[in-house]
């Protein structure tokens, strides 16, 4: 529980510094991933993006790759 | 992944080009965290033309004969879709020629350099090379002598100097 208005503000730009330092370190392991697992990760955003954008005509060549 | 890049291997091999290495998205993919791409691009260069008109005909011929289709600019290798782009300035052919060494699961393959892929989205500098940009200067490893060496020869320097001026405020 924090009382003092000042000691609130405080407690909440540490709060946020956190939450963001946090993300920065999780981009960081991402990026340190093994190319075979970001590939993998990488067919799962393909067929997230074309649930969001689907195929637009025939000359739309997006297609999920097939890592079986 | 593994069979598109030993077919692609096969390739030069078969002399269809002398040197390769993976760009764009893909490459990208090397160094930094996952973003969406749907092409494989391979950087080639060429067997010096008996004219001045680039074919990537006897690529297409060779891959047809092996099963793979070439549909527009794209053949889909082993379930990738892959794309090969000649090397189109110095900038690239730089690249292809010092790219590095990489394994995929067991197989080696040449991927453009982090320095080499930093200049290339400067020298395009679309929104998306943008924001990759940030995320280079963030998530990579990066040898800035290289860097700033590939920056002076290709007269980028000023463009990547207003590029983190712009992002990160005044560098001293």
């Amino acid at each position: 529980m924090v009382a003092n208005p000042e000691d609130f503000i405080q407690y909440n730009k540490r709060l946020v510094q956190d939450i963001f330092r946090k993300k920065e370190d999780f981009h960081r392991a991402q990026a340190r991933l093994p190319i075979e697992e970001k590939v993998k990760i990488l067919v799962e955003l393909q067929k997230i993006s074309l649930t969001i954008h689907p195929k637009r005509d025939e000359t739309d060549r997006r297609m999920v790759w097939d890592i079986s | 992944m593994e069979k598109a890049i030993q077919v692609i291997a096969k390739a030069q091999d078969a002399g269809l080009f002398s040197s390769y290495a993976i760009g764009g998205g893909i490459a990208a993919l090397f160094y930094i965290e996952p973003v969406a791409t749907f092409d494989l691009d391979i950087f080639i260069i060429l067997p010096e033309p008996p004219s001045q008109l680039v074919s990537l005909s006897p690529i297409y011929a060779w891959l047809t004969t092996r099963g793979y289709k070439p549909s527009q600019e794209q053949v889909v290798i082993e379930g990738i879709a892959v794309q090969f782009i000649p090397v189109y300035n110095d900038l690239v052919k730089d690249g292809v020629l010092h790219a590095s060494e990489r394994t995929y699961g067991n197989t080696p393959t040449r991927v453009l350099r982090p320095e080499c892929l930093i200049a290339l989205m400067l020298q395009t500098f679309r929104p998306k090379d943008k924001e990759r940009l940030g995320r280079f200067l963030q998530e990579s490893t990066i040898d800035h002598t290289l860097l700033d060496s590939i920056l002076a020869k290709h007269k980028l320097a000023d463009a990547f100097r207003n590029f983190k001026e712009q992002y990160y405020g005044r560098q001293s």
